[in-house]
C-alpha cells in the first residue's frame, strides 16, 4: 500500500467529501422522483437566476479578451514558448528563480504559476513560462534550475510555427464539431426547429459556464487552467455530452405527447406544462444517475490521478455538471414557455405521422382475453406472456416513425395472431 | 426474450471470457513474469519528444524519398544498433517526430539530430615528418550524387552503385589510380562504416561497391542498403529545426502512470458501488458488463499494439462512467414497466427494446465529438479520442448484450432479484 503515503491527504478528503456529496445528491433525487415535484411552477424564477450567472460569466470572459488577459492563459502549444514544470522538496523563493533567469536575460517574460495540491512529496511545484528560447539555451537552464534543488518534472519547447498550426487546427475543430452537432440535432428535431433552438441554447450555456469558471480559476493564477488543446479537448467533449442530455428529455416530452393523444385525442396548452413537468420526473434520476457516475470517474482522475490531468479533469467536470443542469433547469422550462408555438407544431406532425400509417385495430390489454388466469394451464400462461411481450413490442414499434418498419411488423402481429 | 438454453450459453461464454482476457492482461504480474503486456507512450514513462522540419531552402519542399533518406539517416544516427526503443517517423509533409525514451539530456539528442552528416572517403598516407601513417581526407560526401543498391545480373548479389559530380569524378579517378589494390575508408560523421579495396581505375564518375559473397544474402543486402543510405548521407545538407521538444522526468512520467492506474481503479471501484446501491443485484450485473468492458478494452489496445499515452488513459476512465449510462437507461425503464405491472419477462424486453434508440443516441453525440478529437488533435488529444471512441462503440456492446444474458439468466432461475422498484 505504498501508494497511500504518496497521495495528498487533502486529496483523499476533498476526494471522499465529493464522493458523498453526489451519493447524497443521488438519494435526494430518487427521493424527489418518487414524491415528484413541480418544476415547471417555478421556471421563470430559475431561468432569470440562469440569466444572471450567464450575463456575468460572460461579461468576465469578454472583460477577459478585451484586456488582453486571455493571452496570458493561452497555452504554448498556440501561441508557442517554453514550459518547465519543478518540483521542490523545501520552500524555494521565487526570487532565487528569478535570479536564474535574469542570466539569460529572461527575467522579463518569466511567468511563475503554481500547482496546487502538490504530492505530499514536494513543498512546491511551479511552472515556469516564457517566450520560445533555443533549445541548448533552456537546457542551460534547466541545469541551473536543478542546482538550486530543483526536480525538472517537464519540460516543453515548442516554436511559433508550429503553434499557429495547431491554433489553427484547433479552431477548425471547434468550429466542426459545434456544426456537427447543430445538425446532428436538426436532424432529430427536424420537423419542430424549436426543439433544436433551445438545445442550442442549453449547449451555449454550457460552453459559457464552462470558459467562464476556467477563466476565472486561470486569471486568479493556477498552473494548469490554460486555454490550449487539452481544454479544447474538454470542451468538444462536453459538446457531444451536453447534447445528449438534452435530446433525452426532450424525446420524453414528444413520446409523452404521444401516449397523451391516443388516450385523450388532445391536449389543451394548460394541460401542457404539466406534461413537460411528468416528463422532467420521469427522467430525471436517469439524467443525474448518469451524470453523476461520469463525475464519480472524473473525481478520481482530479484528487488521486496527479496534477498533469487536474484541469482537464476540471474543466469536464464543470460542464458535464452544467450538461446536466441546463437540460432540466433550462431546455425543459424553455419547451413549457414556447408551448403555443411547439404544441400544436407536435400535434399536427404526430396526427400527420399516424393517418400515414392506415389505423388498426390494437386492444391495449391482452389480458382481457386471458381473464380467468388461475384456472389456465401453465403452458397456457406462459403463452399469454410471451403473446403480452409481442404485444407490447408492436405497442413501442408504432411509436417509432419509420413507415416501413410499422408496416411489416404490422403484417407480422396479423400472422401471428392468426396462428 | 432471449431462451433459457441461449442465456445460459451466452453468460458462461461471458464469463469465461472475461476471465480468460483478466488472466491475459495479468498473468506477468501474477507469475512475476514482467508488466501488464501494454506498450506505454513517452508521458508515463520518461524521455524526450522532438518534432523537427526539414526543407531545402530553394525548393521549400522535400521528395517523399528524400524525406525517407532523412529518417533513415537520424534513425542511424540515434539507433546504431537498432536495439533502442526509439521512434523516428513522418509527420506531414516536412515534419518528423523522435521519441527517445528514457533519456532526459536533451543536448545530445538535438546535436545528433540537427547536424549535418559528414561523409568523408580518406585514404592512409604516410607522414615522413612524424613517421606514422594517417588517413586523409581526399573527398567528402558533397561530391556524391547518388547512391542505391543493384543487383548483379549473373549472381544476384546485391552491390551499392554510386555516381559522382565532374570535380568528385576526377579526384577519384586519381585516387583509384594512385590506390590500386589499396583500401578507401569511408567515414561518416567520424566513424568508419566501409573499407572497400580499389579493384580498378573509376573513370567517368560512377562505380560500384561490392559487398563480398556471403551466405546470408539478407545480411549482405541490409549491409548494401545501410552502405548506400550513408553515401546519400552526404546530401542531407538542410539540417533539421527542432520545432518542438518535451521532456518528460523520470520523477513524472512513472508517477503519471501510477496514479492514473489508481484513480482509474477506484473510479471503477466507486462506480461499481453506485450501482449496486441504486440498483441492488441489476446493478451488480451492470458491474459486471462494465469489467468485462474494461478487461476486453485492454485487451484490445494490448493485441491491437496500441501506445498507451496520459490522454488515452484520462479518455478510458471517463468512457467507464459513460459505460454504465446505458446500464442506467435499461433499468430506468424496466423499474416503470415494472411499475405500470407488466410481467417481468415483457417488462425486461420492453426495457431494452425501448432504451435502444436513447443509447444509440447518446452514444453517437460523443463519438461524433470523439471524432473530431481524432481527427484534429494533437498527440495527446488523438490518444484521449481514440480511447472515447472505442469506449463508446465497445461498451455499447457490452452494457447492453451482457448485461441483457445475465438478466435473463437471473430471470430463469430467481426472478425476484431482478424485480427492481
Amino acid at each position: 500500500m505504498s501508494f497511500i503515503t504518496e497521495l495528498n491527504i487533502m486529496d483523499i478528503i476533498l476526494f471522499l467529501i465529493f464522493i458523498g456529496v453526489s451519493f447524497y445528491l443521488s438519494f435526494i433525487t430518487k427521493k424527489f422522483q418518487e414524491k415528484g415535484f413541480n418544476l415547471i411552477k417555478n421556471s421563470k424564477i430559475i431561468l432569470n437566476i440562469v440569466l444572471i450567472y450567464s450575463v456575468i460569466l460572460l461579461s468576465i470572459i469578454l472583460y477577459s479578451i478585451f484586456s488582453l488577459k486571455i493571452v496570458n492563459m493561452l497555452g504554448i502549444d498556440f501561441i508557442g514558448g517554453t514550459l518547465t514544470e519543478v518540483a521542490f522538496k523545501d520552500n524555494i523563493d521565487n526570487a532565487k528563480i528569478i535570479d536564474i533567469y535574469k542570466k539569460y536575460n529572461k527575467d522579463k517574460e518569466l511567468i511563475i504559476q503554481e500547482v496546487i495540491l502538490p504530492s505530499s512529496e514536494y513543498k512546491r511545484i511551479v511552472v515556469l513560462k516564457t517566450k520560445p528560447m533555443d533549445e541548448l539555451e533552456k537546457n542551460k537552464i534547466n541545469k541551473d534550475l536543478e542546482s538550486i534543488g530543483g526536480i525538472i518534472r517537464r519540460s516543453e519547447n515548442i516554436s511559433s510555427s508550429i503553434s499557429k498550426q495547431t491554433l489553427n487546427n484547433a479552431f477548425i475543430a471547434l468550429f466542426i464539431a459545434l456544426i456537427a452537432q447543430v445538425i446532428y440535432i436538426a436532424f432529430r428535431f427536424g420537423n419542430n426547429i424549436l426543439y433544436g433552438v433551445i438545445a442550442d441554447i442549453a449547449l451555449l450555456h454550457d460552453v459559457i459556464v464552462m470558459l467562464g469558471i476556467y477563466v476565472i480559476l486561470g486569471l486568479s493564477g493556477f498552473a494548469g487552467f490554460e486555454i490550449n488543446s487539452i481544454f479544447l479537448a474538454a470542451v468538444l467533449t462536453v459538446v457531444g455530452y451536453s447534447v445528449m442530455d438534452t435530446i433525452i428529455i426532450f424525446d420524453r416530452i414528444r413520446e409523452n405527447i404521444k401516449i397523451e393523444l391516443n388516450t385523450n385525442n388532445e391536449i389543451n396548452l394548460g394541460k401542457f406544462d404539466d406534461l413537460v413537468n411528468k416528463s422532467v420526473v420521469q427522467t430525471i434520476t436517469r439524467s443525474v444517475f448518469t451524470t453523476l457516475t461520469v463525475l464519480l470517474t472524473l473525481f478520481g482522475i482530479i484528487f488521486l490521478g496527479g496534477e498533469t490531468l487536474r484541469s482537464f479533469s476540471i474543466a469536464l467536470a464543470i460542464g458535464t455538471f452544467s450538461g446536466a443542469f441546463s437540460s432540466i433547469f433550462i431546455a425543459a422550462p424553455l419547451v413549457s414557455i414556447f408551448k403555443a408555438k411547439i404544441l400544436p407544431k407536435d400535434i399536427k406532425n404526430i396526427k400527420q405521422e399516424e393517418q400515414e400509417v392506415k389505423p388498426i385495430f390494437v386492444p391495449s390489454d391482452i389480458s382481457s382475453i386471458f381473464a380467468h388466469q388461475e384456472e389456465l394451464p401453465q403452458e397456457i400462461i406462459q403463452q399469454k406472456d410471451d403473446l403480452q411481450t409481442h404485444h407490447d413490442d408492436q405497442l413501442s414499434d408504432l411509436s417509432k416513425t419509420n413507415l416501413k418498419n410499422k408496416k411489416s411488423v404490422l403484417d407480422r402481429y396479423k400472422l401471428k395472431k392468426k396462428k | 426474450m432471449l431462451k433459457k438454453e441461449f442465456s445460459i450459453i451466452y453468460s458462461v461464454l461471458i464469463f469465461l471470457g472475461t476471465l480468460f482476457m483478466i488472466f491475459y492482461l495479468f498473468y506477468p504480474v501474477l507469475f512475476k513474469k514482467g508488466t501488464i503486456p501494454i506498450k506505454l507512450g513517452l508521458d508515463l514513462r520518461y524521455g524526450i519528444h522532438l518534432m523537427l522540419e526539414v526543407y531545402d531552402p530553394k525548393l521549400k519542399q522535400l521528395s517523399s524519398t528524400e524525406m525517407q533518406q532523412i529518417i533513415n539517416i537520424l534513425e542511424k544516427r540515434l539507433n546504431p544498433t537498432g536495439t533502442q526503443e526509439i521512434v523516428v517517423q513522418q509527420a506531414g509533409n516536412n515534419r518528423i517526430i523522435v521519441e527517445i525514451p528514457e533519456v532526459v539530456d536533451t543536448n545530445d539528442a538535438i546535436e545528433k539530430v540537427t547536424k549535418v552528416g559528414k561523409l568523408e572517403f580518406k585514404v592512409e598516407e604516410y607522414d615522413p615528418t612524424t613517421g606514422s601513417v594517417y588517413k586523409k581526407t581526399v573527398l567528402t560526401g558533397d561530391s556524391i550524387i547518388r547512391a542505391s543498391v543493384e543487383f548483379s545480373p549473373n549472381s544476384g548479389q546485391p552491390y551499392v552503385s554510386f555516381s559522382l559530380d565532374p570535380k568528385g569524378a576526377k579526384i577519384f579517378e586519381d585516387i583509384t589510380r594512385q590506390y590500386l589494390d589499396k583500401p578507401i575508408y569511408i567515414y561518416f560523421d567520424n566513424k568508419e562504416i566501409s573499407a572497400p579495396v580499389v579493384r580498378s581505375v573509376i573513370t567517368g564518375g560512377s562505380g560500384i561497391i561490392e559487398l563480398g559473397y556471403d551466405q546470408d544474402k539478407e545480411k549482405v543486402l541490409k549491409e548494401a542498403k545501410d552502405l548506400a543510405i550513408y553515401l546519400n548521407a552526404g546530401k542531407l545538407q538542410y539540417p533539421p529545426k527542432v520545432l518542438e521538444a518535451y521532456t518528460i522526468g523520470p520523477s513524472l512520467g512513472e508517477k503519471h502512470l501510477k496514479k492514473s492506474l489508481i484513480a482509474g481503479i477506484i473510479a471503477l471501484f466507486v462506480v461499481c458501488i453506485f450501482m449496486v446501491i441504486f440498483y441492488k443485484f441489476p446493478g451488480l450485473l451492470a458491474d459486471f458488463a462494465l469489467v468485462s468492458y474494461t478487461a476486453l478494452f485492454l485487451t484490445i489496445i494490448s493485441v491491437s499494439n496500441t501506445v498507451l499515452t496520459l490522454g488515452s488513459i484520462a479518455g478510458i476512465i471517463l468512457s467507464i462512467g459513460m459505460a454504465v449510462d446505458a446500464n442506467i437507461i435499461i433499468f430506468e425503464r424496466l423499474k416503470e414497466e415494472i411499475r405500470d405491472n407488466k410481467p417481468l419477462n415483457t417488462a425486461i424486453d420492453l426495457a431494452f427494446k425501448r432504451s435502444f434508440d436513447t443509447i444509440l443516441d447518446s452514444h453517437l453525440t460523443t463519438i461524433i465529438a470523439a471524432l473530431i478529437l481524432m481527427i484534429f488533435g494533437t498527440s495527446v488529444i488523438q490518444g484521449f479520442g481514440f480511447a472515447l471512441l472505442w469506449g463508446n462503440v465497445i461498451s455499447f456492446f457490452t452494457a447492453i448484450y451482457i448485461t441483457k444474458s445475465f438478466m435473463y439468466l437471473a430471470f430463469y432461475y430467481n426472478p425476484k432479484l431482478i424485480e427492481i422498484r
